[in-house]
């Protein structure tokens, strides 16, 4: 990036036009579709019929070879597999298929393993991350024919540590689940009883510890203060059943799904769900800071994107909606006295802005990109929120622990800017810096994920979209299946 | 009014008796909501029990001694592991019920 990229003086008019939501989907197109078109604004009716496109031929679908009598029995053991990729939480009876039936079951299985089972039509707007469009069938027939059904299928799932670390970790609570659960614990639980029911998750927990630390690693595990005390929160989440422990990772196995397969190898993830955000580089993390994350009511979307550059000393554009429930009901007076400038008329729409500054609630960084919710990485005032276990409060944006260098990693190659960002903070004014090259950025939720021993961590459902992708898929499978009766939880069907 | 005062008066004596008597001490499962009348009477004269937890210190312990590069490891955790399997490990499960086509 070049210096005269960077806009030293925006006039605030100019600025604001860039800085509304819909700035975000103007600065160009996401590198995925983020809503399908059926949840895409029709056209009014003012609008011209579109011109209809000429017919397309549809190719009839590639025929199956014929199985040899060891394929046909390696894909009927093969879909007993179920359970072990988490697309179902029990093992069942199944009969032994042939034919059309066998290839039916396998093409369904190799779609569920790669993309998940709920059509992305059924999706909440929300989930924004959506999985690439599959047609297994073509690598069927090519592994039939070549005979590497195997190498074909260990293909379909995702192919990420992230994924296979819920995999191995499914397994682990399906045994404990087995072998008869765990005990409900009470704040009068016996010591010996506590150090046995940690012991289950955490392989680590010896005899001779002191008990308060292998309770302080059970809290990290769920993002709760490291106290090492047996207190109602850690109570609470020792008492959470192994089945919804199961669901839970069932659940996240599905997301992984909806992964893209290939991943630039610089990136910025965040966790929703945990409110952390790791910077990798090379593919390796190198720097992570603790964020804070839409509260369930204004929740942060799934999604993926591309951060083309950041404004410094941004002002704070009010979105109608936070303008409507927070701002306006304290009255004019009263928000010009806290420094909002009020912009537009009565007649055209009136606006509230909140000048750049260091009280502006956008810090002084905002890391933009392109998406349609209007949401972005950015600094904040209220530091004090970083020092807590509960990080979900923001209007659905994403604030950051360490902004200025993140900053200063992205803009790392560029020898004019290298080192500037608290300079050019410094000066006060509002400035767009481009990146050097563009980042790509992905929320995602993980409500479950597996350290690298293998112990399971796992965090409240605060968005509640663990249960409701259950609710989806059971749904979904009871549109393949309409004489199934529905069951009590995500793993019951694949 | 007189009878309204009368009430009280009889009530309030009611709920101080209840604090004053050591053997109506706080339960010691502390989980339990204490009766709404505690509230209201003062301090009972026998100290109440302390909880029993046998199972930790009262004191939070102080916070695990975690490096920075062992937190980055966990953050990278919690944010997603998106390091590729060598395609040998990748989709194990899915091999494991043989690997016998032929």
């Amino acid at each position: 990036m070049k210096v005269n990229n960077i806009r030293r003086s925006l006039s605030l008019p100019l600025f604001l036009s860039i800085a509304t939501p819909a700035m975000a989907q103007t600065g160009g197109v996401p590198t995925v579709p983020l809503i399908p078109p059926a949840q895409q604004a029709q056209p009014s009716p003012s609008t011209p019929a579109p011109v209809t496109p000429p017919p397309v031929a549809t190719l009839p679908p590639l025929p199956i070879p014929p199985l040899s009598t060891a394929q046909d029995a390696w894909l009927n053991d093969w879909l007993k597999s179920g359970v072990a990729q988490g697309l179902m939480a029990r093992a069942k009876d199944s009969p032994v298929l042939h034919g059309e039936a066998l290839t039916r079951a396998v093409l369904d299985r190799a779609k569920a393993l790669s993309t998940g089972r709920v059509d992305t039509a059924d999706f909440l707007q929300v989930w924004a991350l959506r999985p690439a469009p599959f047609d297994p069938r073509p690598g069927l027939v090519r592994a039939i024919a070549e005979d590497r059904l195997p190498q074909w299928a260990a293909g379909l799932t995702p192919p990420y540590s992230g994924y296979d670390g819920l995999r191995k970790g499914l397994a682990t609570y399906e045994k404990i689940r087995d072998t008869g659960g765990w005990p409900a614990l009470s704040v009068s639980s016996k010591p010996d009883v506590v150090r046995a029911r940690l012991a289950l998750e955490d392989k680590s927990v010896t005899g001779t510890e002191p008990l308060s630390e292998a309770l302080q690693r059970a809290q990290r595990r769920y993002g709760l203060n490291p106290t090492g005390l047996l207190d109602a929160r850690t109570l609470a989440e020792l008492n959470v059943p192994v089945d919804d422990r199961i669901g839970a990772i069932m659940a996240n196995m599905e997301r992984w799904r909806w992964m893209p397969r290939e991943l630039p190898v610089d990136r910025v993830q965040v966790n929703i769900a945990a409110a952390v955000l790791t910077v990798f580089e090379g593919d390796q993390p190198v720097k992570s800071m603790r964020a804070v994350t839409g509260s369930p009511d204004n929740q942060t979307p799934m999604l993926t994107s591309n951060i083309r550059s950041i404004v410094i000393n941004p002002p704070w554009n009010v979105p109608a909606s936070i303008a409507k429930r927070e701002l306006w009901p304290k009255g004019r007076a009263a928000l010009i006295r806290q420094g909002y400038k009020i912009v537009g008329t009565p007649e055209t729409g009136e606006r509230i802005v909140q000048p750049a500054g260091p009280g502006s609630a956008l810090g002084r960084l905002k890391f933009d990109f392109d998406n349609p919710f209007a949401v972005y990485l950015h600094d904040t005032p209220a530091r004090a929120k970083f020092s807590s276990y509960d990080r979900l409060a923001s209007h659905g944006c994403v604030r950051l622990e360490k902004p200025v260098p993140l900053a200063e990693l992205f803009v790392a190659e560029d020898p004019t800017l290298s080192g500037q960002i608290q300079t050019l903070i410094d000066t006060g004014k509002t400035q767009r810096v481009s990146l050097p090259k563009q980042v790509a950025v992905y929320l995602l939720y993980w409500t479950a994920f597996s350290s690298a021993n293998g112990t399971m961590n796992f965090r409240s459902d605060p968005y509640g979209w663990d249960k409701l992708l259950a609710s989806k898929i059971e749904a979904s499978s009871r549109r393949v299946e309409p004489t199934t009766a529905p069951a009590p939880t995500i793993a019951s069907k694949d | 009014m007189r009878k309204t005062s009368l009430l009280i008066l009889t009530g309030a004596l009611a709920l101080a008796a209840c604090g004053k008597k050591p053997e109506e001490a706080s339960p010691t499962n502390n989980l339990v909501e204490p009766p709404v009348e505690n509230v209201v009477v003062e301090e009972p004269d026998a100290p109440t029990p302390a909880p029993e937890n046998n199972v930790a210190e009262a004191k939070p312990a102080a916070p695990p001694s975690v490096s920075e590069q062992q937190q980055m490891q966990d953050d990278a955790a919690a944010t997603g592991m998106t390091s590729r399997l060598d395609s040998g490990e990748s989709g194990q499960g899915a091999d494991e019920t043989g690997n016998s086509a032929q």
